[in-house]
């Protein structure tokens, strides 16, 4: 028979590494976690009642709802995404994009410059906070979509 | 392009949500069973009470972490499942095929395991009993075996007035063994005291008590396959280690052998040898199985007590993570 320690030892080896494959394997399949700083959130109903979240009042039916991933900030907002990979980013924020945008947050800078089949609308609230639409798409379902959002309430 | 308004799900507190705590069940179930399976490699493959120990935690712990996480979110996620379940929606057969096997598994546990209760014949358990000096000598002859095991209080033994060939622990606040007059006819003493020793065992392991728990647990995940298969396989493992605790205790474990084969043969054997269903052949397995390791001898050691929850909290610590 094997010493009482070694089983353990054997119990505690098999439930690490078990452990060590599920965390691998959800980091494949699963998009990616919330950038450093941003809180990534289960669904809509947990953002916190005074949140800044874009809240768009027409949505393309392709896109789907709801977002399948929502980052959040409390001092800087709240970033939608919908379409898994993300065929649009939604934004109600301040300060500077969150850097996991990528080439994208280049959309959103002075001089934009988006990647090529990206489309970005943007404006800036009176109160600071900006608003945005990032959409793979053409620019005409890009000004539709800016323009349901603008109209949405940016606080909830 | 058409445009239209968002179609928004209506806002579901997380946790509460039946879908969500169904599936989070199903996924803790089925990673606790991988676990436990691996953990019966790793640790005594050829002990049966390590295996209904182990096992056992498939049907305690999903629940109890299901709790914890409704009063304390792991602060870790090993598994985001909700975002499984979007990559699974949108693969629309595979995620309907998961609803279809989690269907099919409560209406199995409804057909093979709630409704054969419900129907099952208890008429020989209805049968007149009374002691009988067989029996007496017997369980004389086996109890001291079981006090060197820390067995204090073996329940009393009656003889059934049935021909049935049936021996069994009965009741859950103050069992009792019953061994039925047509098996008291078929037995010589020693494989008497074999089948009481088999049965005392049952009560030692915490008898029907400890049985309705689990079936009870079992029920509440009735759509967690993994719940369907770790309860049979603890109500086969717990016949197996009564088996091995036995013939610990009476020193004879090819007399307990020789009763298995001849209640076997009391209950039909050629009606049971020319049935050729998927039960029959389960029964015959598992028969074969139970016989090999008593003549075989079981390697190792249960975890005990401490060691059961200190396994239940490695396994707890595992799913706790997966939310």
């Amino acid at each position: 028979m094997k010493p009482r320690a070694l089983r353990w030892l054997g119990l505690l080896a098999l439930t690490g590494a078990l452990g060590g494959a599920l965390w691998v394997i959800d980091q494949l399949v699963v998009t990616p976690p919330a950038p450093p700083g941003w809180q990534r959130l289960a669904g809509l109903d947990a953002l916190p009642t005074a949140a800044h979240v874009p809240d768009p009042t027409l949505l393309p039916p392709t896109l789907g709802w709801p977002p399948r991933q929502i980052w959040h900030r409390t001092d800087a907002g709240t970033w939608l995404a919908l379409g898994e990979p993300p065929r649009a980013w939604l934004g109600a924020w301040r300060g500077d994009p969150p850097a996991a945008l990528g080439a994208l947050a280049a959309c959103l800078t002075a001089g934009p410059a988006c990647p090529a089949g990206w489309q970005a609308r943007s404006a800036t609230e009176a109160s600071g906070w900006r608003r945005a639409v990032l959409l793979r798409g053409d620019g005409l379902a890009a000004d539709h979509l800016f323009r349901g959002l603008r109209a949405g309430p940016v606080v909830r | 392009m058409r445009i239209e308004p968002p179609r928004r799900a209506a806002p579901t507190r997380r946790g509460y949500d039946p879908r969500v705590l169904v599936s989070t069940n199903i996924a803790h179930g089925l990673l606790a069973f991988f676990w436990a399976q691996a953990a019966r490699r790793v640790l005594q493959p050829r002990c049966p009470a390590l295996a209904v120990s182990l096992v056992t935690l498939v049907l305690w712990v999903p629940p109890a972490v299901s709790l914890l996480q409704a009063l304390q979110p792991a602060p870790w996620r090993l598994l985001r499942l909700e975002g499984w379940a979007a990559a699974l929606a949108s693969m629309g057969p595979v995620s309907w095929a998961l609803v279809a096997l989690a269907v099919g598994t409560g209406l199995v546990f409804v057909a093979q395991e709630l409704v054969p209760l419900l129907m099952r014949d208890r008429a020989w358990q209805r049968a007149p009993r009374d002691a009988h000096p067989r029996l007496d000598a017997a369980r004389a002859a086996v109890v001291p075996g079981f006090q060197a095991l820390g067995v204090d209080r073996p329940p009393p033994v009656r003889c059934a007035h049935t021909r049935a060939p049936v021996a069994a622990l009965v009741g859950l606040r103050a069992p009792e063994i019953v061994v039925s007059a047509g098996l008291l006819d078929a037995l010589d003493d020693r494989q008497l005291e074999a089948l009481l020793a088999h049965e005392l065992a049952h009560a030692a392991r915490g008898g029907n008590a400890r049985l309705t728990l689990l079936w009870i647990l079992r029920a509440l995940q009735a759509l967690n396959p993994a719940a369907l298969i770790a309860f049979r396989q603890v109500v086969e493992a717990e016949e197996a280690a009564c088996d091995a605790l036995a013939a610990r205790a009476t020193g004879r474990p090819a007399d307990l052998a020789s009763v298995l084969l001849a209640v076997e043969r009391l209950d039909g054997a050629d009606r049971l040898a020319a049935d050729a269903s998927g039960q029959a052949n389960a029964r015959h397995s598992l028969l074969r199985r139970r016989v090999r390791l008593l003549l075989d001898g079981v390697a190792g050691a249960d975890l005990g007590r401490g060691g059961h929850l200190a396994a239940a909290g490695l396994l707890a610590l595992l799913l706790w993570g997966v939310a």
